[in-house]
C-alpha cells in the first residue's frame, strides 16, 4: 500500500529521467539556442573588434592625460576636463560607417504620432519640414551655448588668476561651467531636432525577415523540424512583432512604459482569441526557441566588471536588498499566501525585485513558467512600473530628499530600467547617474538569480520531498540554454576584464553589444511574446489572476522593497561611504 | 444529413463572423487607449510634467535592459571619469573640492 502511494506521488512530480545522448547537441532546442547565440555574437566580435574606431588608443591615452593634467591643476572639472571627458565618449565603434549601416538596418521602427506609417517612412520633404521646425529653437540654443562658454571660459580664468585658492572664485567657475554643460545638453537635443533624414524602413524590414526565417529555419532543420512549414509561418510572427514595436513607439504608450513585450501578447492574444491563430503560422510560434536564443545574447550584456561602476555602497543596494527582498517575497507567496503555483510566484518575485521584464523573461525560463505565468506577471510590472515613474520623482522632490538617496532609491526600486533612466533623469543628472548605475548593478544580478533558480527548481522544487537527487540527475533536468547564458556572460566579462575600461566601453559595449547583438536580442523577445500570445487562452490566463493573489504578492513584495531599499541606500551613501557621496 | 451540413454552414459563417467582429472590437480597444484613454490620463497632474519630459529629452521609457538605454551609458561613463580622473587625481593639488556630505533631506 505505501509503496503504491509512493508510486502515485512519483508520478504527480515532473521528474525527468531523460539520458544524455551525444545528438542532444543539436536536437534539443536548448543546444540549439546556445549555438544560435553564441554565432551571432561570434560575428559581432568579428565584426566589431577587427575594426575599433582609427587610433583609438592613442586618443584615449592623449584625452586621459588631458583629464589627469586638468584635475592636478584645479580643485574642480574645469573645461578643458569635460572637453576631453566629452571627446572621449565620441570614440566608439557604433559611429562608424559600417556600424550606423547595421544599426540601421536591424533597429526597430521609429516614433510616430498620429500616422503609423511615420515609423516605417520619411519623405524628403517631411524631413526638411520636420528640420525646419526645429531651426529657430537650434539656432537660439547655439547662442546660448556659445554665450555660456564665454561666462565659464571668464569665471575659469577669474579662479585661475587667483591659482585656484579663491574658494568664492573657484565656486563661481563651478556654476558656470555647470550652466555651460546645460546649455550643451540643450543645443545637442535642438540639434537633434533639425537632423531628420528621409528614410524607408519597410525595405529592411523585409530583409531583416528573411534573414531570420532562414536563421532560425536553419536550426529547425537541424532539430529535425520542417524548415518550409517554419519559414512561411514566422513571416506572419515577424509582421506581428513589427506591429508590436509600431505600437510601443507610439508617442502616448511609449511614455507610459507599456513596451513591445507587452503589445506583441496583445496582439497575439487578440488573434488567437478571436479569428485563431492560423494552422500555417503554428509551425512558427516557437516562444522558448526564440526565447533561449534572446536569453544567450543577454547573457553577453551581463557584464561583471560594470558592479563597481559605483563602488561599494551600489553593490550594497542592489546586490544585497534585491536578493533579500526576492527571497522574503517568494516565502510570503508559499507560507502567507498559499500561492499555488511556485512558478508565478517566482517570476512575479524576480521581476519585482530585480528588474521587470528581462529578469521575468529570465526566471521564467529558468523554472519553466508558464506563458500565462510570464504574461501576468509582465501585465503587473509595466502597470506598476507606469504609476511608480511618475510618484517617486514627485515624492522624492515634495519631501527634498537628496538626489544621490532619490536616485539609489528609485534606481533599485522602479521595476522597468527605462523608466528609472525616465525617473531619474525629471530629478537631476545627479540623479539618473545614481539612478542608472544602481540599476545596471541591478541587472547584472539577472545572471546569478537565473542560474540560482535553475538550480534550486531542479534540486528542490521538482523533486519528491525526502529523497535526494543526485548531481546526474540535476544535470539531466537543468535548463541546458542557462548555460550558455551564463558562459556568454562569463566570456564577455573576461573580454571586458582584458581590453581595458575605455576600449572595452567603445568597442564592446557601444559596438558588438549596444550596435548590434541587443538590437537581435530585442527582436528575438518580440519573435517570442508574439508567440506567447498567440498560443494564450484568456481564459487561462484569467484563472491565474483568481483572488487577486498576484497584485496582492506584488503590492506586498514592492512595498518590503521600497522600505529596504532606502534603508539600506541612506546607510550606504550617508553613514558608511559618504565621501562618495560627496563626490558624486 | 443535408439538412445538417446546410444548418452548419450558417453556424460556422456567423461564428466567424462573430470572431472578426470580437477581433475589431479588440483594435478599437486598443486605439482607443492610445488616442483618446492614454492621452486624457497623460494631462493628470504629475503625469503632464513627466510626459512633456520624456518627449522633449527622448527617453525610451519602454526600454527593458541597461544596453537599451543611451542615458545609462552615459551615466556609466561620466561616473567612471569622475572617479578615475578626477577624484583621484584631484587629492592634494591645491584647496581640497568640497568633501561635504549634503543632508539627506534638504534642498539639492
Amino acid at each position: 500500500m505505501a509503496e503504491a502511494t509512493q508510486q502515485q506521488k512519483s508520478s504527480d512530480v515532473v521528474v525527468d529521467h531523460g539520458k544524455g545522448q551525444i545528438s542532444d547537441l543539436w536536437k534539443k532546442e536548448d543546444y540549439m539556442a546556445i549555438w544560435l547565440g553564441f554565432i551571432i555574437l561570434i560575428a559581432g566580435l568579428f565584426i566589431f573588434v577587427s575594426r575599433p574606431p582609427a587610433e583609438m588608443e592613442k586618443n584615449f591615452e592623449k584625452y586621459n592625460a588631458g583629464m589627469k593634467a586638468e584635475a592636478k591643476r584645479a580643485p574642480f572639472k574645469t573645461i578643458a576636463w569635460h572637453d576631453a571627458s566629452a571627446a572621449k565618449r565620441k570614440i566608439r565603434a557604433s559611429n562608424e560607417g559600417y556600424a550606423k549601416k547595421i544599426q540601421g538596418f536591424l533597429a526597430p521602427p521609429s516614433k510616430w504620432k498620429n500616422n503609423p506609417i511615420d515609423a516605417l517612412y520619411q519623405s524628403t520633404n517631411a524631413a526638411d519640414a520636420l528640420n525646419a521646425k526645429g531651426k529657430e529653437a537650434h539656432d537660439k540654443a547655439k547662442i546660448a551655448l556659445a554665450d555660456a562658454l564665454a561666462a565659464a571660459q571668464a569665471a575659469e580664468q577669474a579662479a585661475a588668476d587667483a591659482e585656484f585658492k579663491d574658494n568664492g572664485l573657484n565656486e563661481k567657475a563651478q556654476a558656470a561651467i555647470a550652466a555651460w554643460l546645460k546649455a550643451g545638453e540643450s543645443e545637442s537635443k535642438a540639434k537633434a531636432k533639425v537632423g531628420y533624414k528621409a528614410f524607408n524602413r519597410i525595405g529592411d524590414l523585409v530583409g531583416l525577415s528573411i534573414i531570420l526565417a532562414v536563421f532560425f529555419g536553419i536550426g529547425m532543420a537541424v532539430m529535425g523540424k520542417p524548415f518550409g512549414a517554419f519559414f512561411i509561418g514566422f513571416f506572419f510572427v515577424f509582421f506581428m512583432a513589427v506591429l508590436a514595436y509600431l505600437a510601443e513607439m507610439q508617442q502616448t504608450v511609449s511614455f507610459y512604459g507599456f513596451g513591445f513585450p507587452l503589445w506583441a501578447i496583445v496582439f497575439g492574444m487578440l488573434i488567437s482569441n478571436t479569428i485563431g491563430t492560423p494552422e500555417w503560422v503554428k509551425p512558427a510560434v516557437q516562444t522558448e526557441y526564440y526565447i533561449k536564443t534572446g536569453l544567450v545574447l543577454l547573457g553577453a550584456e551581463i557584464l561583471f566588471g560594470k558592479m563597481l561602476a559605483i563602488g561599494i555602497p551600489g553593490i550594497f543596494v542592489a546586490w544585497v536588498v534585491t536578493p533579500i527582498v526576492l527571497i522574503c517575497t517568494f516565502w510570503f507567496g508559499q507560507r502567507v499566501l498559499k500561492f499555488p503555483s511556485k512558478t508565478l510566484n517566482m517570476t512575479i518575485s524576480a521581476d519585482m525585485s530585480v528588474c521587470g521584464v528581462s529578469a521575468a523573461i529570465a526566471t521564467a525560463a529558468a523554472c519553466r513558467a508558464k506563458k500565462e505565468e510570464l504574461t501576468l506577471a509582465i501585465g503587473l510590472s509595466m502597470v506598476f512600473t507606469a504609476i511608480m515613474m511618475v510618484a517617486m520623482p514627485a515624492f522624492i522632490k515634495a519631501v527634498g530628499m537628496n538626489h544621490v538617496l532619490g536616485g539609489a532609491w528609485m534606481g533599485g526600486t522602479i521595476d522597468a530600467t527605462g523608466a528609472v533612466a525616465a525617473a531619474g533623469a525629471f530629478l537631476s543628472d545627479k540623479a539618473l547617474y545614481v539612478a542608472a548605475t544602481v540599476k545596471m548593478i541591478q541587472n547584472i544580478l539577472i545572471g546569478v538569480i537565473a542560474f540560482a533558480v535553475a538550480v534550486y527548481w531542479v534540486a528542490r522544487v521538482e523533486n519528491i520531498p525526502g529523497q535526494a537527487v543526485s548531481w546526474m540527475e540535476i544535470w539531466y533536468r537543468f535548463p541546458k540554454f542557462v548555460l550558455g547564458f551564463i558562459a556568454a556572460s562569463i566570456v564577455f566579462s573576461l573580454i571586458d576584464g582584458g581590453m581595458g575600461k575605455d576600449a572595452s566601453s567603445a568597442v564592446l559595449d557601444y559596438g558588438v553589444l549596444r550596435g548590434f547583438s541587443r538590437l537581435l536580442r530585442e527582436w528575438f523577445f518580440a519573435l517570442a511574446f508574439t508567440s506567447i500570445g498567440l498560443a494564450t487562452n484568456f481564459r487561462e490566463l484569467a484563472k491565474y489572476f483568481k483572488g487577486g493573489k498576484p497584485l496582492i504578492l506584488y503590492v506586498c513584495g514592492q512595498s518590503f522593497n521600497l522600505v529596504l531599499t532606502l534603508l539600506m541606500a541612506y546607510v550606504m551613501f550617508f553613514l558608511v561611504f559618504p565621501e562618495i557621496t560627496a563626490r558624486i | 444529413m443535408k439538412k445538417e451540413k446546410m444548418k452548419i454552414a450558417p453556424d460556422r459563417a456567423a461564428a466567424r463572423s462573430g470572431a472578426w467582429l470580437r477581433l475589431l472590437v479588440g483594435i478599437g480597444v486598443v486605439l482607443l487607449f492610445m488616442f483618446v484613454a492614454g492621452p486624457v490620463f497623460q494631462r493628470l497632474p504629475g503625469f503632464v510634467s513627466m510626459s512633456a519630459f520624456i518627449e522633449k529629452e527622448g527617453i525610451r521609457s519602454t526600454a527593458i535592459y541597461y544596453t537599451d538605454v543611451k542615458e545609462f551609458g552615459e551615466a556609466e561613463v561620466s561616473l567612471r571619469n569622475n572617479f578615475a580622473f578626477f577624484i583621484a587625481n584631484s587629492q592634494g593639488h591645491g584647496p581640497k573640492p568640497k568633501a561635504v556630505v549634503p543632508p539627506a533631506f534638504g534642498p539639492n
